[in-house]
């Protein structure tokens, strides 16, 4: 049973990945391309006309570490969200556990990060940053935002099956988010008394922890990333226990 | 799905008493369920299913029959285990493989072989046991080289012959048909049939959905009857499908009303057909025919984009055989793209070569692969016709005879 739908997943996945090499000209070029493009542009913009400070290190490292994590979790929600109504013909006609799908497309996302992790590592090369053997907690810190993430996918997802206006809403949101979490700007920005929020987003514990293990060399800091593991945590159980219960009237939807 | 240990060894499928209520209209937007909030509870409800029990033993093969909307889908959907019941119990034992909707799953950029991998896992196989059986699968769809080649560029034929290939190397214990053979060419219909044969030869249980009484009578042995949600007749083939045959009769003579009444049809909904109507030459609405030219048409309004669908129509005797089928495909017309609210009216123009008699017409709008329905209205119009003399076969045309 189990074998058999971890083949599935496996199939699911690939054909996410296959088909989305096919459709374009491009292919997966696509895949750097766009986050080089906005590394340039976010450089551009904030650190000739706006300068946000980021100490020694130079911005467009201090952005890129921030922004490749947060690309990943953004594609693999927005995909995720759509995974069950693209899956329909599927959904109503074969009983297969439903959270296949959008794990499946979040797995899809694993090779976009992949690639744009490599360009990343090749900025870090460039740019001669050190190498600091805390890099060594990056899967550690990755894990938490994988649970994240699917948690999230999970009630995005599940919902979007009921009320596509979530698809419609989603991209706005994502925005929004980008701009709440200190990923172009640094925390130290933020007004220290309005840093307490920061809490409640765990994007912002989870790219913060990445600056600290990747680009100065120290573990983060307890306050900030347990209670971020605490709410992924949340997230992942609560996405799925919701996205469990809402599944069994999907087939009568969509 | 749901097991259970403690059933009859016998018995492969068990309905007890069983029903299915479905919110009216899709709530797909936030703003109709917020009107819906205000709405009295329970208003817009329906029973697409009301206390149905039957059971189905090991190796049966049951035909299940039934106007469009009368509730067969929700039964097979219910026997896969994709809805769960409103009321009552359902206990299926054994492993099935739901031939619905054939290739389901299918992505049109992938290779023939990338698609039965993933078609096959999706339907249960192990990646392991596709290794096994590839070569076996690409023998019986005859793919051959094509099997290397994106699906996309497949005819429909083509499409069908994979998808039903891997469906029937799944080793399923109950198999579900559901009107899979309408498409395809002859010789590989009887090569469904032969293998269907083989499982029923093998003790597999087998669930029939179709609207070819002839195809039911050949493949089953038992038939179930649902009207309007409930099952209202269970027994052999013979008896079952007469019993049908002459309610539709019955039903006929309130004639062509309430078309859009029962639009729960086959299809994705995507597109409606509206208006059915059978006209003279001069465009005059009749259902009487007695003269040469008939002409069919039917308004079609698309609720989504459409590319290429294909506009058909089937007309079949009172005894449920088929007396023609048409569509754009056949006839080699590209009919172009059509935008989300346009409104076209197909027609078809033709001589009147049948023997007296009523016929239904049952027009339908499937998508450019031939395969998925965006509407397919089963009986939707009905005309008679009447000449000076009957043949007693289907056909009546002009000729003549010499006496030298």
């Amino acid at each position: 049973m189990v074998s058999r739908y971890r083949d599935l997943f496996i199939q699911l996945t690939l054909r996410e990945i296959k088909a989305k090499y096919k459709q374009s000209l491009l292919g997966y070029a696509w895949v750097i391309i766009v986050p080089l493009v906005n590394l340039l542009v976010l450089s551009i913009v904030f650190s000739y006309f706006f300068k946000v400070s980021t100490d020694s290190i130079p911005y467009p490292i201090y952005l890129f570490v921030a922004l490749v994590p947060w690309t990943f979790t953004a594609n693999a929600i927005t995909s995720a969200t759509g995974s069950i109504s693209a899956n329909n013909s599927l959904i109503t006609k074969v009983f297969l556990p439903r959270e296949i799908f959008p794990l499946s497309a979040i797995a899809a996302k694993l090779v976009d990060l992949i690639l744009t992790a490599l360009i990343l590592i090749i900025f870090l090369i460039l740019f001669k940053v050190t190498f600091f053997p805390t890099l060594l907690f990056v899967p550690l810190i990755f894990l938490v935002q994988l649970m994240f993430t699917i948690g999230i996918s999970f009630f995005f997802s599940a919902t979007n099956a009921f009320f596509r206006d979530i698809e419609n809403v989603l991209g706005v949101f994502l925005t929004l988010w980008l701009y709440l979490t200190p990923i172009i700007y640094s925390p130290q920005m933020i007004p220290p008394n309005l840093r307490f929020f920061l809490n409640f987003n765990p994007m912002a514990g989870i790219v913060n922890s990445y600056r600290d293990v990747i680009l100065y060399g120290v573990l983060p800091s307890f306050e900030v990333f347990i209670p971020t593991v605490f709410i992924s945590l949340l997230f992942l159980v609560a996405g799925y226990w919701y996205f469990k219960k809402r599944s069994w009237y999907f087939a009568d939807v969509i | 799905m749901l097991m259970s240990s403690n059933m009859s060894n016998n018995s492969a499928i068990k309905f007890n008493n069983v029903s299915k209520k479905f919110r009216k209209g899709q709530k797909l937007f936030l703003k109709e369920a917020l009107v819906d909030l205000f709405r009295p509870k329970g208003k817009g409800d329906f029973w697409a299913l009301k206390d149905v029990s039957f059971q189905i033993n090991k190796g049966e093969s049951v035909g299940i029959i039934g106007t469009n909307g009368s509730g067969k889908s929700t039964i097979l959907k219910l026997i896969a285990g994709v809805l769960k019941p409103t009321q009552g119990k359902i206990t299926v034992e054994g492993r099935i493989s739901p031939l619905i909707e054939l290739g389901a799953g299918f992505h049109p950029e992938l290779t023939g072989r990338e698609n039965i991998y993933l078609n096959g896992t999706i339907l249960g196989l192990s990646k392991k046991e596709i290794e096994e059986k590839f070569a076996e699968i690409v023998e019986f769809s005859g793919l051959g080289d094509f099997i290397d080649t994106p699906i996309k560029h497949y005819s429909s034929g083509m499409y069908m012959r994979l998808g039903f290939s891997i469906a029937v190397h799944t080793n399923p214990d109950i198999l579900i048909i559901d009107e899979i053979l309408a498409v395809g060419d002859m010789a590989f219909q009887n090569k469904c049939f032969g293998k269907i044969n083989q499982f029923k030869d093998q003790g597999v249980t087998i669930i029939f959905v179709s609207h070819s009484m002839e195809a039911v009578r050949n493949v089953c042995n038992k038939v179930l009857l649902i009207y309007d949600g409930r099952l209202i007749l269970t027994g052999t083939s013979d008896k079952v499908i007469t019993g049908y045959l002459e309610s539709i009769n019955t039903q006929t003579r309130e004639d062509n009303k309430g078309l859009d009444k029962d639009d729960l049809r086959r299809g994705d909904g995507k597109a409606k057909i509206i208006d059915v109507r059978t006209e003279d030459k001069k465009g005059s609405k009749r259902n009487l025919f007695a003269e040469e030219i008939i002409r069919i048409s039917f308004k079609v309004k698309f609720l989504e984009d459409a590319t290429d669908p294909i506009f058909g129509i089937v007309i079949k005797t009172s005894d449920d055989k088929v007396a023609m089928t048409s569509n754009t495909h056949l006839l080699g017309i590209k009919t172009g793209n059509f935008k989300k609210g346009t409104e076209k009216i197909v027609s078809w123009e033709f001589k009147n070569y049948w023997d007296n008699g009523r016929y239904s017409i049952s027009p339908a709008v499937a998508y450019k692969n031939g395969l998925n329905f965006y509407t397919w209205r089963e009986n939707s119009a009905f005309f008679s016709v009447k000449k000076p003399y009957s043949t007693g076969s289907l056909l009546n045309f002009p000729h003549f005879i010499n006496i030298k």
